[in-house]
């Protein structure tokens, strides 16, 4: 029962997209006919699609940045695909229905600041980019044979846990960020020693886990009927962990190469 | 292209190939027919809720 009070208080899942609500306002289930519900298929292909146009972006600013070699001449694009990145998820997480429109801008919003961190990392750290694509990419497909297999079975205490360990992540990074604003930061987040890394090897479990969080909700979607729009946004969330994922792999091949 | 591209390249086309494949597969009995799994909150269907 306690475990139910602190779900209801800290959200419904650990990937902020998810909320307790998800499907619950508007959904209109078995009642739409077949072609209108939301399918395993049609999610896997516009995750497809959402990959596609990230990959498009960040190659545009990934190019820029290594025909000028200044990093200066990427940050307008940068910072253009952060502040627009977050207002389209936040719209896609208030507004699901318009999830065709603004999980596309999204990802391609996303594949701007991906493409410009991801040139920044490599021109440091070479070859470390196909890295973090092999492992992000590695753990989708391990944790996708797992969870359709049965071998993981996420449950309600599954998903406390990883509710727990999403939030605290969060607002650790929330009150780094705070206090970056005043010259000073949590120095073991972006340390290369042990303790470092240790964090960061905590974080990717975390991104992960929540990788089975998300299969969980579109199989449970798929099931269920839920509308078409939803698929758009089961694609989303899947966005959401695999781009968060990425950027933690990406910190800690750095720390370990850095080292 | 090194070992780098390969190793890590092949990882990445396997784990994409997993997914676009396997993906699209309901998940096994084992899953599915369980007693203890999450309720996503969208039973609402038909008037009802858990």
């Amino acid at each position: 029962m306690q475990n139910r009070n602190a779900l209801a208080v800290l959200g419904r899942s650990g990937n902020p997209v998810f909320r307790g609500s998800t499907f619950a306002p508007d959904a209109t289930f078995a009642t739409a006919p077949a072609a209108e519900r939301m399918t395993l298929s049609g999610t896997v292909n516009k995750t497809g699609i959402l990959l596609i146009l990230c990959l498009a972006t960040a190659s545009i600013v990934w190019n820029r940045f290594f025909e000028s070699g200044n990093p200066a001449s990427i940050m307008g694009l940068l910072w253009l695909g952060l502040i627009g990145g977050l207002g389209a998820a936040i719209t896609t997480m208030f507004k699901r229905q318009w999830a065709a429109m603004t999980a596309p801008i999204y990802a391609l919003l996303q594949g701007l600041v991906l493409g410009g961190i991801s040139a920044i990392f490599e021109a440091q750290y070479p070859g470390i980019v196909i890295q973090a694509i092999g492992l992000t990419f590695g753990t989708l497909g391990v944790l996708l044979l797992a969870y359709k297999s049965g071998w993981i079975k996420p449950t309600e205490n599954f998903r406390l846990m990883i509710v727990a360990a999403t939030g605290g992540i969060a607002i650790l990074y929330l009150i780094s960020f705070i206090m970056g604003f005043f010259g000073s930061s949590i120095g073991f987040i972006h340390s290369n020693g042990l303790f470092g890394i240790g964090f960061s090897l905590f974080v990717v479990a975390i991104a992960a886990l929540n990788l089975v969080l998300d299969f969980d909700f579109i199989e449970a979607g798929a099931e269920q009927g839920a509308p078409k729009y939803m698929e758009w946004f089961g694609a989303f969330s899947l966005m959401v962990t695999l781009i968060w994922l990425y950027l933690e792999i990406l910190r800690l091949l750095a720390k370990l190469r850095s080292r | 292209m090194g070992f780098n591209e390969i190793v890590f390249g092949g990882m990445a086309l396997i784990g994409i190939l997993i997914f676009l494949y396997i993906g699209r597969y309901r998940a096994g009995a084992s899953q599915r027919n369980r007693g203890n799994k999450i309720r996503w909150n969208f039973l609402a269907r038909r008037g009802r809720r858990r």
